[in-house]
């Protein structure tokens, strides 16, 4: 069996959770798109969903210190169910694998590397995860305090390179832009790509930790502080780039690098470069955690002892479904539109929200009858 | 050790000579067209557009290829096309460099082209990611290659910073120019140049402000009126307003420190209304006559005709608003915000509600300094 992460401290593992609600600096699309002057209003819906998502983890996952999501299921469903679930959920993993790879290449192809070849720019970022991940995670727990420090620094910067864009009235007319139902679609789908993804934190990442009961479980109070913090680091994302950007929020693509493209001391100091560098070393840590999570439930699913080993092919595999599935074959549009109608609402969701919680009412029916057997 | 180091090795020596594109498309400085002004013109019989780029010149440049813009470095390439982009790449084939926007300035439009709507050729300079959306969009009376062939796109722009600093024009750029036309009832507007022929000397002169119905050049404003624009935009931050004397024989020069404007939608029996509150302050910086500007009852005054000066200003440019039913001011907008359910069974008539909406100005001007001298020489 592999090797523990001994004595993680706390703040290690709290950044490592913010880093997910950080992401919205660059994934802060969706509640623009939507809403418009209404997205801060998306974002304090997406914090309160996100909140469900936390509490389900965190409750599931303290009923079984030390033990992966596919250990969970095999005890809870049994040996077969379990296997079948845990499919279910490599699935989800897969899914968020090839959308963060393709959004992450068009996003740097778009933004910055405009002649590079996509794949490479994937396959070298690839390597360098598949290097930490056979390295041990425990170094992406301390890269993600450095990273989590620098993202605070950067938005810190913006808020005040942007001082002079600001036109706080383009918030308003509050809340008569949006229709409630595309307010919640569009939260559910936000909350899902900040606070859903922290599944492979609590599911993958917690069992590796040896201390993880005297950091989290005991301490669940600074667990929801924590995602508090992210959710005012979202929603100042939000109020920035809606206060900068106007009425044009419902046509921009990459919201806060728009919105950086018109500081002032653009032509002295590109910040914009800031921001892509910041961005890759974001989406890094995002591709790290997913590739983790899916070499290791597949090294459970398999039965392989050393999850290194699983390592070179799963990546093979990966690399070759996206650049010959994805890449080479679907319109950035028609993925999207596809990706966030459907599969998204009616396959991630579901999985992500609802089997979480059936395991926790399957694990409270049991205890009901085995303490009624017991009388 | 050895397998970590040759791995590290290896992705940095692929990462070297891949991530800077050097492998597939080598692209030097000195082997981009340098964008600093694009000019797009129409002309009549031709359906195509037709691009003006001037571009940086290399010291191993043809000189004979294109014309010289003025006495500058650039140079003007003029290419057309079906699109703009088709139009750049014609543009590419002659100036042998690929065009690079980045850095450009502006982007000129010619008013006949404005006079039949913008919009669709913005749509390439936003959806790209080498144009900024600060850059500034400017129409032209005459033709865009005229200007850029005289005129080089850094020194307009130079100009319309320092004019825009002086509170004199309202240039608008590219994002600033969309907020406006994305906007159900905000009329865009920009600034207006010309060239203006002087015996051999050529300069370049603004004229004032466009005023588009959509995407539409329907219209002018001219310097006062401009003006009045501004102040109600809350746009001048330094100026100076010229007053008359009480006797009407001379002249006080105000440097406008701080200007502040605030407008207030109201609402009574279902009419809208507006009211648009400019307080500015300022110094006294020039005194033509003999005046005593100690005297605190003449110094109320001069702060009072102050005050006219600015409202007339205003007023002038509403009339003219009104007159052309564009709603430069964005009052539309901003009744929006506060009225929006009541504003919303309005917004499509609002072109027409507009004129007939009462709009009431209030200035209150205060001179803070009268500069280092008490009364003039005598």
């Amino acid at each position: 069996m592999e090797k523990k992460i001994n004595n993680l401290s706390s703040l290690e593992l709290y950044t490592t959770i913010l880093i997910y609600m950080m992401v919205a600096l660059v994934y802060g699309t969706f509640p623009q798109m939507t809403g418009g002057s209404d997205s801060w209003i998306i974002t304090i819906v997406t914090i309160c969903i996100g909140f469900v998502y936390v509490f389900l983890y965190l409750t599931l996952t303290s009923n079984f210190p030390n033990k992966t999501i596919f250990e969970i299921n095999i005890l809870v469903y049994g040996k077969y169910l379990g296997k079948m679930i845990s499919i279910l959920y490599l699935f989800v993993f897969l899914s968020l694998c090839f959308d963060t790879l393709l959004w992450f290449s068009y996003y740097v192809e778009g933004a910055v590397l405009p002649d590079s070849p996509r794949l490479l720019i994937i396959v070298l970022i690839s390597l360098l995860s598949f290097y930490t991940i056979k390295g041990g995670i425990i170094s992406l727990c301390r890269y993600s305090v450095i990273l989590a420090f620098f993202t605070f620094l950067e938005l810190i910067a913006i808020s005040i390179l942007l001082f002079e864009d600001y036109d706080f009235s383009n918030l308003l007319p509050i809340a008569t832009n949006t229709p409630l139902k595309d307010i919640i679609n569009t939260a559910i789908l936000y909350s899902d790509y900040s606070y859903g993804e922290t599944l492979h934190i609590f599911f993958m990442f917690f069992p590796m930790i040896s201390n993880i009961s005297d950091i989290a479980y005991k301490k669940k109070k600074n667990i929801y502080k924590i995602l508090i913090l992210g959710g005012i680091f979202m929603l100042i994302v939000s109020i920035i780039n809606t206060a900068v950007i106007g009425n044009l929020s419902f046509m921009i693509r990459r919201p806060t690098l728009y919105a950086i493209s018109l500081t002032n001391i653009r032509t002295q100091f590109s910040m914009e470069v800031i921001f892509i560098i910041q961005f890759i070393a974001i989406e890094f840590f995002i591709i790290t955690a997913i590739y983790n999570s899916i070499i290791r439930m597949t090294s459970q699913l398999l039965n392989i002892k050393n999850y290194r080993l699983s390592i070179v092919p799963i990546g093979i595999i990966i690399l070759s479904v996206y650049y010959f599935v994805f890449q080479e074959n679907i319109s950035e549009v028609v993925y999207d539109d596809y990706y966030n109608s459907y599969w998204y609402i009616y396959f991630n969701v579901p999985i992500k929200l609802g089997l979480p919680f059936l395991t926790l009412m399957v694990i409270k029916m049991k205890k009901i009858l085995r303490t009624e057997k017991e009388r | 050790m050895i397998k970590k180091l040759t791995l590290l090795t290896l992705i940095l020596v692929v990462a070297l000579l891949s991530m800077t594109a050097c492998a597939r498309n080598i692209v030097q400085l000195e082997n981009l067209g340098l964008v600093f002004g694009t000019g797009l013109d129409k002309v009549e019989g031709d359906n195509e557009i037709h691009l003006t780029a001037q571009v940086i010149e290399m010291p191993e440049e043809n000189k004979n290829m294109e014309k010289k813009s003025g006495q500058s470095s650039c140079i003007t390439i003029q290419s057309k096309g079906e699109t703009i982009f088709e139009a750049i790449r014609n543009a590419t084939d002659k100036c042998f460099r690929p065009l690079y926007f980045s850095h450009s300035k502006l982007i000129l439009f010619n008013s006949e082209l404005a006079k039949e709507g913008i919009q669709d050729y913005l749509d390439m300079f936003f959806r790209n990611t080498q144009p900024r959306p600060n850059t500034w969009i400017v129409i032209c009376e005459g033709e865009a290659r005229t200007i850029l062939d005289e005129i080089p796109g850094l020194f307009i722009d130079n100009l319309i910073k320092t004019k825009k600093e002086r509170a004199t024009i309202s240039v608008q750029n590219m994002h600033d120019f969309m907020t406006r036309l994305v906007s159900k009832t905000t009329a865009p507007i920009t600034g207006m140049i010309r060239l203006k022929e002087e015996g051999e000397r050529i300069d370049l002169e603004f004229m004032g402000t466009a005023v588009f119905e959509e995407d539409k050049l329907i219209g002018m404003l001219d310097e006062k009126e401009t003006r009045g624009l501004l102040w109600v935009l809350g746009e001048i931050e330094s100026n100076t307003v010229v007053v008359d004397s009480a006797d009407q024989t001379g002249k006080i020069g105000v440097e406008i420190l701080k200007s502040n404007s605030k407008i207030k939608p109201e609402m009574k029996n279902g009419e809208f209304s507006i009211k648009i509150d400019v307080t500015t302050s300022g110094r006294v910086v020039e005194l033509i006559g003999r005046e005593d500007i100690t005297d605190v009852k003449i110094f109320k005054a001069l702060e009072e005709r102050m005050a006219d000066t600015i409202k007339e200003e205003i007023l002038l440019s509403i009339k003219k608003s009104k007159a052309l039913r564009a709603d430069t001011f964005g009052f539309g907008d901003e009744i929006n915000k506060i009225y929006h359910k009541e504003f919303e069974k309005i917004e499509g008539a609002w072109q027409e509600i507009f004129p007939k909406t009462e709009i009431d100005v209030e200035v209150e001007a205060k001179i803070l300094g009268i500069g280092t001298i008490l009364k003039t020489f005598e």
